[in-house]
């Protein structure tokens, strides 16, 4: 079957293809059938000069039976008469190439007009015939006068027949192949104009934003699309509750986790509490870290889903970037593990940025905790605030390129012997997702090994 | 002091109730929201911590209906949902602070030794009565800059006597105070502990009300 890439070009060839060659059709049948009823008309003229010779010689004949000697009044006046000019006063050029020879039973020219046409050759025939004389071919027309016995021939000559049929012909077709570039300019107007809607739906789904699952207004469009809307309609409902019921399993399976969390934490802190034994408040620390991590995966998970589910409720404000860093900073230094690392910022002037605040503190933070948990132990990790963008570094480990493809994956953690969630970096990018930055990690390209992460597109 | 403990969840309850007990509070467990009503109707208590999401009656009813017949003693409420309409709902019920599943025993005890300061209108966890002082935190009370050694029921009589300073409390609001529901106790303990505390702190300080009860001024 046809591929149709383009529907619009498509229409344009097939329709204006097939209208130029049924146009064309036309007008060579036109044009045929133009020259045959001209040359009809010639000869029809051809037979009537005949007969009206043969009347006028038989009139002659009959008031003086032997003057078979006619003579052409005007033939002085032809002979070189005319220059370029085809009209006289009392001649036209063209005389020249209509001829007339009349013959008596002997085969003697007794009434020509001296265009030096062959004369008669063996038994002349009655009817239309084509002559060649000299340069010249001729149409002619053949017959006999029953009573006198004499025969006329009326002749034309072709190449003025023709030029006339020709320019018959073409004057009847020329207005129909005018009209093809005519319907080009129409017919081109009216498939745009035709698929005009669907243009208009592809720029509709075309400017929404990727997370945009309402339905399309039908009502602005044609019967034959609402077929299409309607389904398209149906798919984003069924993507859009699907998307839902994932968010809502997620929320769910995270706030139900938290009672079981809860229990184990608070029965682990009783033996904390009551016991004094120190390998088995050993044991407990670890079983108690382990609880914390679980828990702080539950978190991201909650925040995850419910970055999911709030694209349209953002509140966005001015905030104090190095306020709010040096804030997160000091919280830092209060989480296990992470309390030795050294985290300095800087910015280049004071510095706000309209955001959502919820927003900004959690890609801040989890961007912060990333570069501090997986640095090595004592470093110092870097923050670097310019107009528009973040710059965080710290000393670690060289990453593969396969690691830092995959740093932004949920579940993907850095180092299998760090206590994270592995998701707060594709939290990161979730969040730079929903508002338009951009988020690079590298390895650092300074003296140092380590990562350098980036987020910019704030203003 | 007396808690009454609403969760559904009985693995959790049992933890916070030990973990609530090591400091010698006494904690009155149900898991249910009619429970906790007809529980806070009947009987004293000095406060309340309350799960949000309970079968049947939730939390926030049962926080609403409680302040319709209580209106000072302390709620703590305890709850999954972290989203801050929860908490917002929770405290405009009546509910007096809020803490998120999971949290740290330490947290709790904090804050429900806070909501008692504030019920009792105390700037800290030292109580002070003549050259006595009881730090209800690190359950600690010295005498003369000396320390004694009391029991847990001796502490718990000490200073609920304390914290309702000025009042007399009768011998069974005291029991209600410094029992709870599930322990057997002969008619005569409180006489006992009131005993042991005088001869510990000195005869004045606790002042028997004839035919009442006991009180601290």
């Amino acid at each position: 079957m046809l591929e149709i890439k383009s529907i619009k070009r498509f229409l344009l060839v097939g329709i204006l293809g097939s209208l130029t060659i049924v146009s064309l059709l036309n007008a060579v049948h036109i044009f045929k059938e133009s020259r045959q009823e001209v040359e009809e008309l010639f000869d029809a003229e051809l037979a009537q000069m005949a007969r009206i010779l043969q009347s006028v010689i038989n009139a002659s004949l009959a008031s003086n039976p032997d003057a078979k000697s006619l003579s052409y009044l005007d033939n002085d006046v032809l002979n070189g008469v005319f220059g370029d000019e085809e009209y006289t006063e009392l001649a036209h050029k063209y005389e020249q190439k209509l001829a007339f020879q009349v013959w008596d039973e002997t085969g003697k020219i007794f009434f020509e007009n001296h265009l030096n046409l062959p004369g008669q050759e063996g038994e002349l025939g009655a009817g239309f015939k084509n002559l060649e004389a000299g340069d010249y071919s001729w149409r002619s027309f053949t017959i006999q006068d029953k009573k006198e016995r004499f025969w006329i021939r009326t002749s034309q000559r072709e190449d003025v027949r023709s030029e006339l049929t020709n320019d018959i012909a073409f004057d009847t077709i020329i207005p129909n192949l005018l009209m093809i570039p005519v319907l080009f300019v129409v017919l081109g107007w009216v498939i745009n104009l035709g698929l005009s809607p669907l243009k208009k739906i592809s720029r509709a789904l075309k400017a929404r934003d990727h997370n945009n699952l309402k339905h399309i207004e039908q009502s602005s469009y044609p019967d034959e699309l609402r077929v299409l809307l309607n389904e398209l309609n149906d798919l984003f409902s069924r993507v859009s509750s699907a998307y839902e019921r994932e968010r809502r399993f997620t929320a769910d399976a995270a706030h139900e986790l938290r009672t079981p969390l809860a229990v184990s934490k608070v029965h682990l802190q009783n033996i904390q509490d009551t016991t004094k034994e120190d390998s088995t408040r050993n044991f407990v620390a670890k079983s108690l870290s382990g609880v914390e991590r679980l828990i702080h995966m539950v978190q991201q998970l909650l925040i995850l889903s419910r970055l999911d589910a709030s694209q349209d409720q953002s509140e966005k404000t001015a905030i104090r970037v190095g306020r709010l860093v040096d804030e997160l900073i000091k919280d830092l230094k209060q989480v296990p593990g992470l309390a030795t690392q050294n985290i300095i910022a800087s910015a280049d002037h004071p510095i706000s940025w309209e955001f959502d605040e919820t927003q900004l503190r959690i890609l801040l933070r989890n961007l912060l905790d990333n570069a501090a948990r997986y640095a090595f132990e004592n470093s110092v990790v870097v923050v670097h605030i310019t107009e528009n963008a973040i710059e965080v570094r710290n000393h670690c480990a060289e990453l593969s390129s396969e690691q830092l493809a995959h740093l932004t994956q949920r579940f993907t953690r850095g180092s299998s012997n760090k206590q994270g969630s592995g998701l707060g970096l594709s939290i990161c990018q979730q969040i730079c997702d929903l508002n338009g930055l951009e988020m690079s990690i590298h390895n650092r390209s300074d003296d140092s090994t380590g990562v350098r992460m980036e987020v910019k597109g704030f203003n | 002091m007396r808690i009454l403990l609403v969760e559904d969840d009985e693995l959790l309850a049992d933890g916070i109730a030990t973990s609530l007990s090591l400091d010698g509070w006494k904690v009155d467990w149900v898991n249910n929201g009619e429970h906790a009503l007809h529980a806070l109707g009947a009987e004293n208590f000095d406060l309340c911590v309350l799960d949000i999401g309970l079968p049947g009656i939730s939390g926030f009813d049962v926080v609403s209906k409680l302040r319709q017949i209580n209106t000072s003693l302390p709620v703590l409420m305890l709850t999954a949902r972290d989203h801050i309409d929860d908490r917002v709902k929770g405290l405009d019920k009546g509910a007096d602070d809020y803490l998120l599943k999971p949290f740290d025993v330490s947290e709790l005890k904090a804050r429900i030794r806070a909501l008692s300061r504030r019920a009792h209108k105390q700037g800290s966890d030292i109580l002070k009565v003549a050259d006595l002082e009881v730090d209800s935190q690190a359950h600690k009370v010295t005498k003369g800059g000396e320390e004694l050694k009391l029991s847990p029921k001796e502490f718990a009589v000490l200073n609920e006597l304390l914290l309702h300073r000025g009042r007399v409390l009768s011998k069974d609001q005291l029991t209600e105070l410094v029992y709870g529901w599930s322990e057997d106790l002969d008619s005569n303990a409180i006489e006992v502990h009131v005993h042991n505390l005088r001869k510990k702190v000195g005869n004045t300080i606790v002042q028997t009300v004839r035919g009442v009860g006991y009180k601290i001024d």
